[in-house]
């Protein structure tokens, strides 16, 4: 087994290419890493534990006894499923528990190639580790481990942390060794990995060169989970170091993984719900036109959803206000799809973006040869959306005169065309939005006030973002999401310092703003990474804030709703730039408290994540 | 024997001035032992049949036991000896939850827990990570607060003053003091300060909890001091000494 796996790596570094392994912890995940082209496995105890969803450092704690536990699932699972590509096994050398010469009979006869040392010695550190070494317990008895297993006729590939364990293991006749960049390596902060490829690589080159200097053949491999885990940044440390390969362990098995079993789970809940009965598949379908474009899991936006599912299946008027971008549209568009008018029509019109002499005409219709240009019979907006709901978006921009015919309209629920006698009786439901203040013009007496109860049965406010920034990092991954699918790209990421730049901007324009700043830094960016450079200026805190455009997304709208719309920032309500800490409680907030979740959209490793809340005194939410 | 004769038992014992101890045992063989000895407790755990030579406290944190259930295991031995005996609880455990736990360890027949081994030991990389997923002290705080709620007897195993506060806080009837390693490697069982440390940690605990029990943990032979004493404290050893 040890020569022939020799020769086969030693084949494959010979030929250029790099040797790619993976630490797995069950039998399907060697199977399709190998199938994907991973030269070999390794079976251990952190892989089995990830794959039981504990963290993988509890495979140094007393929660199972390693060596029985890998050697079952190594007889059982992976040596089964590797069709004949090398498989290590990673035995704990320390157990006193186990009969060292036994375990590497029974692996070597059910075919594994090789061993590793895992759970090693080297993962703990200080006083504790002291003591372990003077116990006898030390790394000693891991060199000595594989010094006896490269006798049996094993490969060995050993996990080493520093020059010392490098030299002892190449002494101790190690195959090949494998720089554990998971723990300090004297080039990096205490407690945790390299934070950087120069780091990693550093500590790479000190470990190479101390094994090296016993034997310059010896096959380098490195093992680093963390900051350092794309393709492009394993790449950057081979090339910086001339390693032989690395091997990968939950960035191949773990995170991939999980990532696509949330996403398949949730779709077969959408689906299976949907199929439940046909009522049901149409009702949720209507449903998910509506709710599924708005965003937010703060407080503040559960209870805009409350009462939309409260109104929504009742005929009433119902007053939506909000400053401009905070999506009233989409709000009136759920109230729609979740009425019993859902299959009917739905229709728009901006009253501030028609001129008012045309106004009435577009809203009631008019007859032909009504006014000069009427040259023929046109059905109006209230006559369109009948059955259906008809929105009057900026409804404050409206003239008494024609608020007088509205009125008539919604209380006699009929109206007659201009130029025309004829009456048609109509049944819609009328829904309204503002973005100015209604009580205040009604008092002013530019707004009837018969008009405004009408109106005004239930009133909902959509809020300003700068209320619920909490919502920040859910609404960037819900339009990055977006914008991929429209711009047919990867999904963009976000570096920290373009987060903060989010998190601490005021958004006087709102959601609208902020998916219209994510859309242009998709597209200036360099390869789907965002950096605050890519963000607009006023963003940024360069400028004040432009308002952008309203989208058009139907021939009805007319003009943006924008005009009254704060234009900059108000005096001293942005935070500081560089508000890290705001931008974490934010993204842990956000994100549930779950301390992946948050880091990925961060942009930064959950190590770098839990450094951060240490230092800022996070513990909690 | 039920939680309140343990702390019936135990406050007594410890006000009765004869000397006040308990040790990690490991099975009945240890068990006999400790009680011909007079010991006044036990806690039972698969650390105290590893190697001898290395302290059961640190060699009982290494991944060559479940040590949860290997207490179990021990049920039997609970109901047997005159003494109160707390089940040695590994608190960081992912397989379980202490809901699921606690409740297998009173139809074991234990009555009271230890959070033993502790993880407070850790330090550097290793308690980081610990730290990082949620498998550190604390969780050994709420399991001690769990088992509080359910009426067992709690006995923390302790390492600092915070820590002393915080289980007193959760409800432990009796706290342990570990001195910990120093620099070198060693145990810091008869190191200068170490009694200061125990002033500390009882300061601690006591302001919280006025009538807790204390005790620290020894890993050679000593002679059990009575109580009381400046600080009045009893002996838990690390494992049997001969």
């Amino acid at each position: 087994m040890r020569q022939e796996v020799n020769e086969t790596f030693h084949d494959i570094i010979a030929s250029g290419a790099k040797l790619i392994g993976a630490a797995v912890g069950s039998g399907m995940a060697a199977r399709h890493l190998l199938a994907g082209g991973a030269d070999f496995v390794l079976i251990a105890t952190g892989g089995r534990f990830r794959i039981a969803g504990i963290p993988s450092c509890g495979a140094y704690t007393p929660m199972a006894n390693a060596n029985r536990l890998i050697l079952d699932t190594a007889l059982r699972e992976v040596l089964p499923r590797a069709g004949g590509k090398p498989v290590i096994v990673g035995l704990c050398p320390t157990d006193p528990a186990s009969d060292l010469d036994d375990l590497l009979a029974r692996i070597k006869a059910a075919g594994a190639h090789g061993v590793n040392n895992f759970p090693s010695m080297g993962f703990y550190d200080g006083a504790l580790r002291r003591l372990f070494e003077r116990s006898g317990y030390g790394y000693g008895r891991e060199a000595a481990f594989t010094a006896k297993a490269a006798a049996a006729g094993l490969f060995t590939l050993p996990f080493v942390y520093g020059e010392d364990d490098a030299r002892r293991m190449a002494e101790a006749g190690a195959d090949a060794i494998c720089a554990n960049l998971n723990l300090p390596v004297g080039a990096s902060s205490p407690g945790f990995a390299p934070v950087s490829i120069a780091d990693a690589s550093f500590a790479c080159e000190k470990m190479f060169a101390a094994a090296m200097k016993v034997n310059p053949d010896i096959i380098r491999l490195f093992y680093c989970a963390g900051p350092i885990s794309t393709p492009e940044d394993i790449d950057a440390v081979l090339q910086n170091t001339g390693a032989d390969g690395y091997m990968g362990g939950s960035v191949m098995e773990r995170i991939p993984t999980a990532a696509a079993m949330e996403e398949i789970s949730s779709q077969y809940k959408k689906i299976i719900h949907l199929s439940h009965e046909n009522k049901t598949l149409r009702r949720e379908l209507i449903r998910k036109k509506g709710f599924d474009e708005i965003v937010g899991q703060s407080t503040i936006m559960q209870d805009m959803y409350d009462v939309v599912n409260k109104v929504a299946d009742k005929d009433i008027g119902i007053l939506i206000t909000g400053e401009s971008g905070t999506g009233k549209e989409l709000v009136v568009k759920a109230i729609h799809y979740n009425s019993r008018r859902a299959d009917r029509p739905f229709i728009k019109v901006n009253c501030a973006a028609i001129p008012e002499a045309l106004l009435e005409s577009e809203l009631f219709g008019h007859a032909k040869g009504a006014f000069t240009g009427a040259m023929e019979d046109r059905m109006g907006l209230f006559q369109l959306a009948d059955k259906g709901t008809l929105f009057l978006d900026e409804i404050g921009e409206m003239s008494l005169g024609t608020q007088a015919k509205l009125l008539r309209v919604i209380q006699q629920r009929e109206l007659r065309r201009i130029g025309s006698d004829r009456v048609i009786k109509l049944d819609f439901r009328l829904i309204a939005a503002t973005n100015v203040n209604l009580r205040e013009r009604v008092a002013q007496g530019r707004f009837r006030e018969d008009l405004y109860y009408r109106l005004n049965v239930v009133s909902i406010h959509t809020p300003a973002l700068r209320t619920h920034k909490e919502d920040i990092p859910v609404l960037v991954s819900h339009f990055l999401r977006r914008i991929a699918d429209k711009l047919e790209q990867p999904r963009c990421r976000l570096d920290q310092e373009a987060f903060d730049a989010l998190q601490n901007h005021d958004w006087p324009g709102n959601v609208r703003e902020l998916e219209h700043a994510l859309e242009s830094a998709s597209v200036l960016c360099s390869d789907y990474f965002i950096q605050r450079r890519h963000l607009p200026a006023a963003v940024r805190g360069l400028e004040a804030a432009p308002v952008p455009p309203a989208p058009r997304d139907s021939a009805r709208v007319f003009a943006d709703d924008v005009a009254a719309a704060p234009r900059v920032a108000p005096p001293g309500a942005s935070r500081a730039p560089g508000d890290e800490e705001g931008s974490i409680r934010a993204a842990l907030a956000g994100c549930g408290w779950r301390r992946e979740q948050a880091a990925a959209v961060l942009g930064i490793s959950r190590k770098t994540l839990y450094n951060k809340m240490q230092r800022y005194g996070i513990t909690s939410g | 024997m039920d939680s309140k004769e343990m702390r019936a038992r135990l406050a007594a014992s410890a006000a009765s001035g004869q000397p006040f101890w308990g040790s990690v045992v490991s099975g009945p063989g240890d068990a006999a032992r400790a009680g011909r000895r007079g010991a006044s407790w036990a806690t039972v755990s698969h650390a105290g049949a590893l190697d001898p030579n290395i302290p059961a406290s640190a060699i009982g944190l290494l991944p060559y036991a479940d040590a949860n259930a290997e207490v179990l295991e021990r049920r039997l031995l609970a109901d047997e000896w005159d003494m109160p005996v707390f089940a040695g609880v590994f608190a960081s455990d992912q397989f379980s939850t202490f809901e699921a736990l606690l409740p297998a360890l009173r139809r074991a027949g234990f009555a009271g827990v230890q959070n033993f081994p502790s993880v407070g030991l850790a330090e550097g990389t290793f308690n980081a990570f610990l730290r990082e997923t949620g498998m550190d002290y604390d969780r050994e705080i709420a399991m001690a607060k769990t088992a509080h709620a359910l009426d067992f007897f709690v006995s923390a195993l302790v390492f600092t003053p915070g820590q002393a506060e915080a289980m007193a806080a959760a409800g432990a009837d009796m706290l342990v003091f570990h001195p910990g390693v120093n620099a070198d490697g060693e145990y810091r069982g008869r190191a200068a300060g170490t009694l200061a440390r125990l002033a500390d940690v009882a300061a601690a605990a006591r302001e919280s909890s006025p009538g807790i029990l204390l005790a620290r943990m020894a890993f050679e032979r000593e002679d059990a001091p009575a109580v009381p004493d400046d600080v009045p404290h009893g002996i838990q050893y690390d494992r049997i000494i001969e």
